[in-house]
């Protein structure tokens, strides 16, 4: 029990614990959004460019102005950043990255510096820290610290190793969707004690079923040390393309020959000797061959959007317009810029379809490429130009441009919003309340109207001339059917009637015969009266006690009843109606029961005979 | 004594429309001034008299276009096609609303498709009159044969050809009415969806103004709507208007 006590605090306090642990980690969950700046390299040559960045991941919707970071000692290559934005959801979480990117290039040796680059977020501002360059003297780079952002496929083995300095291609992928970038590189393998310069190509080269861009190594790329087969090479970039297939199958860059001048530190003639001997070097020119590669190129996936034109990689779509309000006959230029990596120069403007209100020009395209990236990339901008004919407001409907994205093997689609615009002037013979199928212009305001009571419009069901409508005409059919039951179970209770007449007039007959007797037989004539008629009656279907004998003849008559049966009927009655009235009281005939018994069998058999024709 | 509470009474109901005229003038004429917002305005007096139309509900409609209110341009424009159908200023307004709008909606499965077709072209109330008529044969003509107790050939043949229709009829009536009486919303301000109807919910998606919700549920100041990509999700009830 003692142990259960002290038990008992400890997981309350385990619980507080972890309670705390919960609220101090809350704080850093909700604060989703990180921002920070980084460059491509805190030393570099006075030729040489940087890469600044400015990376925001987390969730945020909202980016606010950009601004370009001041600097000290650097100019800028481009005005405007290059813009990344990844987005992805994970866990129903949506996460964003957006890379903000510029190029500086040195304007002396010494220190220079990029200051705070503020970001607006949804809003809020992120401040990074400043960043710090030196720059020194070209000739004074280290060379072996410079390349670190070439490529890092591992060397093949099938290529000949057997010189001291070769060239091969590295493809980034043998394996591309049709129009897909591959970036090659020409790489030279060389050596230590190796020194090679001045490269060139010396023969005719094609890439035959590609799109070739060259991509430009103006930074100075330095060596990298490789281990091949456990020999150690210098392996340096000397030429960079970036190919796009234009047909599926196999398709080959052709072998590239290139003539380099190579320097080789010649060994002491004393085969004793260890050290080279610096003095005996020459330059020497050489030839190299960069050995074919070849590239599987695959068609696109099926499902590609209508608004798919071959375009392959990541882009992203800005549509503006230089005005929203113009007057009718005044030009609006809307451009809409395709920006991102991939084959800039093939991409095909979207197709828009412009409200025949405007006349529209054929988009004129620029474009702007960047080959100092890792990758093709740049941007392409069609400028539209259309001239309104008519006033009005106008919606011009969005832009629609898809692409592929190979890395997510997926197709994308961008939208842009739609633009509207206020043309001043007069408008096109619009019909009021008749617009054409054409006019892409809003109608209105229309001068008359239809007034209708404002009222809620409730369901259909609530309405109350459904209920009365589906209502009233399946109550009158059920009260058609109640009617017609009625009456059949009247028609039903006089033949039960009729079936029971003859056995209850029996059983009169019986209290008649006890009165009899009794001596009683102006009861008995009573009993036998009532009796007569109450089995008429039943039997009949009609009150034969009220009738007059003339009368209840006639009935007989109409039910079949044969004449004979109808006298001797008259005849009891007669007998029957007079006996109680008798001056005095006379013993019947003793036949009297039997002929009342026989006519009602009589009756009873010939009205049946009658109704079941 | 009935006469003499309607003559007491259709003043009354007069007045309210006159002002209601006298304010839809107003509005046109602030619209051809250029006044757009003060159009609205008085065009939002109209609807405060009790009286409407589909006229109004346009200009109304294109009054906040003007003014840059995109989400009630597009509520009342919805509300003017509601009013009337087949109103082809109306239908033209709102497929360019809807366009500059821009969302794209789930494609209608058969039935929602259907749906529209027959509030659109026909109407829940002329989907149930026709029903009615159906309905009213068929219980003519089986009043007549528990009547005469006897069933003859000509009435076995329009029973077999009318009850199929009239099943049919009551399906499609159905369908129609239940489609007009699914509330849609619009969305008046750009929003926020959340996963469960509270402020600390994780956002799942953005709903950008204009655009039209079915509602699928309600709880205290959040509704449920129904996203274009068929997913559903909990927004505000402030941001949302229903048509």
């Amino acid at each position: 029990m003692a142990n259960d006590e002290r038990r008992v605090p400890s997981g309350w306090r385990r619980l507080i614990g972890l309670i705390a642990l919960v609220m101090w980690l809350a704080p850093m969950a909700v604060a989703q959004v990180t921002v920070h700046a980084y460059v491509d390299k805190t030393t570099m040559g006075d030729g040489e460019v940087l890469l600044y960045t400015v990376e925001a991941s987390g969730d945020f919707r909202d980016l606010g102005r950009i601004t370009s970071p001041k600097t000290r000692g650097l100019t800028a290559v481009q005005t405007s950043p290059i813009q990344s934005w990844d987005v992805s959801i994970r866990n129903g979480q949506t996460r964003q990255r957006l890379r903000l990117q510029w190029q500086f290039r040195p304007m002396g040796t010494g220190t220079v510096s990029l200051g705070e680059s503020t970001l607006r977020l949804d809003g809020r501002a992120y401040t990074t820290a400043p960043i710090t360059v030196q720059v020194i003297p070209q000739s004074q780079r280290p060379s072996s610290a410079l390349w670190s952002t070439g490529p890092t496929a591992s060397p093949r083995p099938d290529l000949d190793q057997a010189s001291d300095i070769f060239i091969r291609a590295e493809p980034s992928s043998d394996v591309a969707w049709l129009g897909e970038q591959v970036v090659v590189d020409y790489v030279l393998y060389f050596e230590a004690g190796v020194h090679p310069r001045n490269s060139r190509i010396a023969s005719a080269w094609d890439a035959d079923g590609f799109w070739r861009e060259e991509l430009n190594l103006d930074r100075f790329l330095g060596s990298r040390t490789v281990v091949l087969d456990g020999r150690t090479f210098e392996a340096a970039p000397i030429k960079r393309l970036a190919i796009f297939p234009t047909r599926t199958g196999t398709l080959a860059v052709d072998s590239l020959d290139i003539e380099i001048d190579v320097l080789r530190a010649m060994r002491s003639r004393d085969p004793g000797s260890l050290f080279r001997n610096p003095f005996s070097s020459r330059f020497e020119r050489e030839t190299l061959t960069a050995p074919r590669v070849a590239v599987e190129a695959r068609p696109p996936p099926p499902g590609a959007p209508p608004s798919f034109n071959g375009a392959v990689g990541q882009f992203g779509l800005a549509v503006q317009a230089d005005r929203h309000s113009v007057d009718v006959g005044e030009p609006i230029r809307v451009t809409a810029t395709l920006s991102g990596t991939g084959n800039i120069a093939t991409l095909e403007a979207p197709d828009w379809q412009i409200p025949t209100a405007f006349e529209q020009y054929p988009a004129r395209a620029s474009e702007r490429i960047n080959r100092h990236a890792e990758r093709l990339r740049g941007e392409k901008t069609f400028t539209f130009t259309l001239v309104p004919r008519s006033g009005g407001s106008f919606v011009l409907p969005p832009l629609e441009w898809s692409y592929f994205e190979p890395e997510a093997e997926t197709y994308r689609t961008l939208r842009s919003d739609s633009l509207r615009l206020q043309v001043v002037g007069p408008a096109a013979p619009l019909a009021e309340a008749s617009p054409s199928a054409s006019s892409d212009a809003f109608i209105g305001p229309l001068e008359t109207a239809t007034w209708q009571r404002a009222r809620e419009a409730g369901p259909l069901w609530n309405q109350p001339w459904v209920w009365v409508g589906f209502g009233l005409p399946a109550l009158a059919l059920l009260g058609l059917v109640v009617v017609r039951r009625l009456r059949d179970r009247d028609d039903d209770t006089a033949a039960a009637r009729s079936l029971r007449a003859f056995p209850e007039a029996q059983r009169g007959l019986e209290t008649a015969v006890a009165h009899l007797d009794a001596g009683e037989s102006r009861v008995f004539y009573a009993a036998l009266d009532r009796t007569l008629r109450l089995f008429l009656t039943d039997r009949l279907g009609s009150p034969a006690h009220s009738l007059a004998l003339p009368d209840l003849d006639t009935l007989l008559a109409e039910r079949g009843v044969a004449n004979e049966t109808r006298d001797a009927a008259l005849q009891l009655l007669r007998e029957s109606d007079a006996g109680p009235f008798a001056p005095r009281p006379q013993a019947p005939p003793a036949d009297i029961l039997d002929r009342a018994t026989r006519l009602m069998a009589a009756i009873n058999d010939e009205a049946i005979a009658v109704e079941t024709d | 004594m009935l006469l003499l509470i309607l003559l007491m009474l259709a003043p009354q109901a007069e007045t309210p429309r006159a002002e209601a005229e006298r304010l839809f003038v107003l509005g046109n004429t602030l619209m051809s001034e250029g006044d757009a917002r003060g159009a609205a305005a008085a065009y939002e007096g109209v609807l405060d008299t009790g009286w409407t139309s589909p006229e109004l509900e346009l200009n109304l409609s294109r009054a906040y276009l003007d003014a840059d209110q995109l989400g009630p341009a597009v509520l009342h424009v919805e509300r003017a096609q509601r009013l009337a159908p087949r109103h082809e200023a109306v239908a033209h307004n709102l497929r360019l609303v809807r366009e500059h709008v821009g969302a794209s909606a789930a494609p209608p499965s058969p039935n929602e498709a259907a749906a529209r077709w027959l509030s659109t072209h026909v109407g829940a109330g002329g989907m149930m009159a026709m029903l009615l008529v159906v309905y009213l044969a068929v219980l003519g003509l089986v009043g007549f044969r528990l009547w005469k107790g006897e069933t003859r050939p000509w009435l076995r043949r329009a029973l077999v050809v009318l009850v199929p229709i009239a099943l049919v009829a009551a399906a499609a009536a159905l369908l129609t009415a239940r489609y007009e009486a699914a509330p849609r919303a619009v969305v008046l301000v750009d929003a926020e969806v959340r996963g469960t109807p509270s402020d600390m919910a994780p956002t799942v998606e953005e709903v950008a103004e204009g655009m039209v919700l079915p509602i699928t549920d309600e709880r205290g100041l959040w509704r449920a709507v129904r996203l274009p990509d068929g997913d559903e999700g909990w927004i505000e009830a402030s941001a949302l208007e229903e048509i």
